[in-house]
């Protein structure tokens, strides 16, 4: 298990428990049941990579602890 | 701004919502949990390495307990030496029993063993404690520690009792010489301590054998004993032979010089320096420590020998073979300098690597030939060899017709510039008519010009008188003349064949250039003006003998009348006559001078009648002006300049400012080769008869340019013109063999004409042959 904080700078800042083995589209449902927003209109981004949904968190080497950026689309 | 998170149940029921599996249990690969792993990993490990270190130690304890007692074998004091088993059932009396049997028994054997001392002491009582029991103790001091006839007493060194020292033994040391040996090295490590590591005169030169380690202050090992000390008794009297042995405890007194040997020995075995290196070792970029410490050996410096060579410099008394070119043609040829004899190359060990080095290339580049290889050079070879019979080898500096040709053409633009403003006189004096109607040019003043006639061509005079007496010397060229035509190494102008001769001399020397459309039409001016000035005169003539004329008439009939008795009116009549004739007279002339044209030359000329350029003339014009001169120098160097310019006029046509063509050839008629050695090796060495060859060529350059500048004055001409007629022929003669067919081209190759008076035809064949 390991926890991800997704800030969107607007105000929302969302601490995610998840597996590593869970997609990025996972963590984007949980996110939305966390923070009650559609999980489709969730972009995380880190610099300019934008991580795609069916891609896990261990390929994209996201760890414990580490912060994502979320925008909306 | 809070964090929106969730509790691990309610993460769960999310995901179970969303159909995911539920979350991992433990904290699995967050941070803390792996420090907490890595925690007790570790932890884990100290404790397994603390718990063999400790069976490790317990393993040598029981080792060393029983290593105890192996050494203390046997029973102990409380122990009974019967059966132990037995021990516990025995009962008090017989325990008694034993004890006093025990004690008789030890009684017994006491008596016995004082019973045989007293027998052994009976039967030997000569035998002692002699130096025969010392034998193989070892002793911890040096032989030569030891004075003869001095009394020591030896102990045994401490040791530990329990631990076998196996190797050595027991040794025996006096505990006096022992400290003084501690107190000893303590000072000397002290005094050590004190001194400073560097030395700045310890240096590579005066280090005597093997180089010192680097940092060898360090090598000594602190605290360590040096073990080599000591010696065992009886051990070396067997070894050595016939040495006396009358030492109080069996030492060997002789021992201790020995053992320096020995010990020096071993010190010069250390020091010891390998003499079998390559002599002539390869440069290389890199060297290990040993080929460093191999060095060159430094070489002796030769003195160079300097010995002259005297038989190759008789050319120092020809004068220039001036004399007579039958002499010159038997000079023989001296012996050809062996450069291998001069010893120019003092760096002999460099010449020798340098030399290995280029005889390994060659071999590396060299291949192993077959016959059939060899067959095929060899036959290529002798073509070569016939191809090249007929065209020489390229390289060297080459002094050919064209490069000869090209320095003149420079020489003679240098010389035009100044030469070109005095042509004119030369001109006029040549031709002595000057106011006959065939000659063009005539000059503006007579009078004047007579004088700069008279200063200025004196040269050009005596240079012909020169070129006259060359060419009846050298008849024979005149046969030859017609194919050196076309050469433009020529060679000095013949001047006495006439006037057009002079001419083309003048004109092939850059004396004055052909004219310009200027020049033409200043001459056409000048010829008008001689033509007015002739007619003037005859006029002047015609009219100075009319006027006489009528002066004559005048008078006679004035005697007539003086008989008669002069009236006024005639008096008036005859003046008014004369005034007539005089007005007459002066319309005449002025009608003769209505087509008067001057010619105007402003000319400015310095108290030696040179003439001067504007520039120089207003210096001249200031100095006057102001009263003021320049210095002694600066008028020592305008006479240098004007000396300068004089013999630039004076040189002859066909050889350099400074004469080197007529030195080469006379150097190399000297030295009998066709090349002339300039220099030798990197190091611009000279060769020593070289060097002498080369001073003689200059005095005999300078008596041969004193004499010719003195002819040109022409103030000696009968003494001094001789030797120089005879030396430019030489130098024509020998420039007439250039045209050789074959060249030969060598560093400085100038050719060899050591003979010309054979005729021109013969010196090619000459060439030739060799």
């Amino acid at each position: 298990m390991i926890e991800v904080i997704c800030n969107d700078r607007l105000g929302k800042k969302v601490r995610v428990k998840c597996n590593e083995d869970d997609t990025v589209g996972d963590l984007k449902k949980l996110i939305a049941a966390q923070a009650g927003t559609n999980w489709e209109k969730i972009v995380l981004k880190k610099w300019y990579t934008v991580y795609k949904d069916h891609i896990t968190l261990d390929d994209y080497e996201i760890h414990d602890g580490m912060n994502l950026e979320m925008y909306y689309s | 701004m809070s964090e929106i998170s969730a509790s691990i149940e309610e993460t769960n029921k999310i995901r179970a919502a969303l159909g995911l599996k539920p979350l991992k249990a433990g904290p699995g690969t967050s941070k803390e949990g792996q420090a907490e792993k890595n925690l007790t990993q570790h932890k884990e490990e100290e404790a397994r390495k603390a718990r063999e270190s400790e069976i490790k130690a317990k393993i040598a304890k029981s080792k060393y307990k029983r290593d105890l007692q192996k050494t203390l074998a046997g029973k102990s004091l409380g122990e009974t030496d019967g059966d132990e088993d037995d021990t516990a059932k025995l009962d008090v009396h017989e325990w008694t029993m034993r004890l006093r049997q025990r004690e008789k028994d030890a009684a017994a054997r006491r008596a016995r063993e004082l019973q045989e001392m007293d027998d052994a002491y009976q039967q030997e009582p000569q035998q002692s404690y002699d130096e025969g029991q010392l034998t193989g103790l070892r002793v911890g001091h040096d032989m030569s520690d030891f004075v003869e006839g001095e009394e020591r007493i030896l102990t045994l060194k401490d040791a530990r009792i329990l631990e076998e020292n196996d190797e050595d033994g027991d040794e025996l040391i006096n505990i006096q010489m022992s400290e003084q040996k501690r107190l000893q090295t303590n000072l000397e490590n002290k005094k050590k301590s004190k001194q400073p590591v560097y030395n700045a005169y310890d240096d590579d030169e005066f280090t005597v054998g093997k180089k010192k380690n680097i940092l060898s202050q360090y090598d000594e090992v602190l605290g360590e004993e040096t073990k080599a000390e000591g010696f065992v008794i009886g051990k070396k009297l067997t070894r050595r032979q016939g040495v006396e042995t009358n030492g109080a405890l069996g030492g060997v007194p002789g021992g201790g010089a020995v053992d320096a040997r020995e010990r020096m020995l071993e010190k010069l075995k250390a020091s010891a320096v390998d003499l079998s290196y390559t002599k002539n070792q390869l440069g290389q970029d890199y060297y290990t420590k040993e080929e460093v410490e191999v060095t060159f050996k430094k070489s002796k410096k030769k003195k160079k020998s300097r010995t002259r060579k005297t038989e190759g410099n008789n050319w120092d008394n020809d004068d220039g073979g001036g004399d007579d070119n039958g002499d010159a043609m038997e000079v023989e040829p001296p012996t050809p300098l062996d450069i291998s004899e001069l010893n120019f190359v003092d760096d002999d060990d460099l010449q020798a690597s340098l030399a290995k080095t280029r005889r390994l290339a060659t071999k590396k580049s060299v291949k192993k030939l077959t016959p059939e290889d060899i067959a095929k050079n060899l036959a290529s070879q002798a073509m070569a060899i016939d191809t090249n019979n007929e065209e020489a080898a390229p390289g060297g500096l080459v002094i050919s017709d064209v490069s000869e040709f090209v320095s003149n053409l420079s020489s003679a633009s240098a010389q035009a510039p100044v030469v070109a403003p005095t042509p004119a006189p030369v001109m006029s004096n040549a031709s002595p008519t000057a106011d006959a109607p065939s000659v063009k040019r005539t000059t503006v003043d007579d009078v004047e010009d007579e004088d700069e006639e008279m200063a200025e061509p004196d040269r050009a005079r005596t240079r012909a008188v020169s070129e006259e007496a060359e060419g009846a010397s050298s008849n024979n060229k005149d046969g030859s003349s017609a194919e050196e035509k076309d050469h433009p190494l020529d060679d000095e102008p013949v001047v006495s064949r006439g006037l057009g001769a002079t001419l083309a001399m003048l004109k092939s020397r850059g004396m004055f250039g052909t004219e310009t459309a200027e020049q033409n039409a200043l001459a056409e001016k000048r010829a008008k003006r001689a033509k007015f000035l002739a007619e003037q005169k005859l006029e002047e003539a015609r009219t100075t003998r009319e006027l006489e004329g009528a002066k004559l008439r005048d008078r006679e009939r004035h005697r007539e009348r003086a008989g008669r008795g002069m009236n006024e009116r005639e008096q008036r009549e005859r003046d008014y006559e004369k005034e007539r004739r005089e007005q007459q007279m002066l319309d005449r002339r002025t009608e003769r001078m209505r087509d008067y044209e001057p010619d105007i030359q402003l000319k400015y000329l310095d108290d030696e009648g040179h003439e001067l350029n504007t520039k120089d003339a207003f210096r001249h014009l200031s100095h006057k002006f102001h009263g003021k001169a320049p210095g002694k120098m600066k008028t020592e160097k305008r006479m240098k300049k004007l000396e300068e310019e004089k013999r630039m006029m004076s040189m002859t046509a066909t050889d350099t400012p400074l004469n080197m063509a007529m030195a080469t050839q006379e150097r190399l008629k000297a030295s009998g080769q066709a090349h002339l050695v300039l220099a030798v090796g990197n190091r611009n060495l000279v060769p020593s008869s070289s060097t002498d060859a080369i001073t003689g060529t200059a005095s005999t350059l300078r008596t041969s340019s004193a004499s010719s500048s003195s002819a040109t004055k022409g103030s000696t001409i009968g003494g001094t013109i001789s030797t120089f007629v005879s030396q430019t022929s030489t130098a024509s003669t020998a420039i007439s063999g250039v045209n050789a067919p074959n060249r030969e081209k060598v560093a400085f190759g100038l050719k060899r004409k050591a003979e010309a008076a054979a005729g021109s035809e013969t010196v090619p064949k000459r060439s030739r042959e060799q």
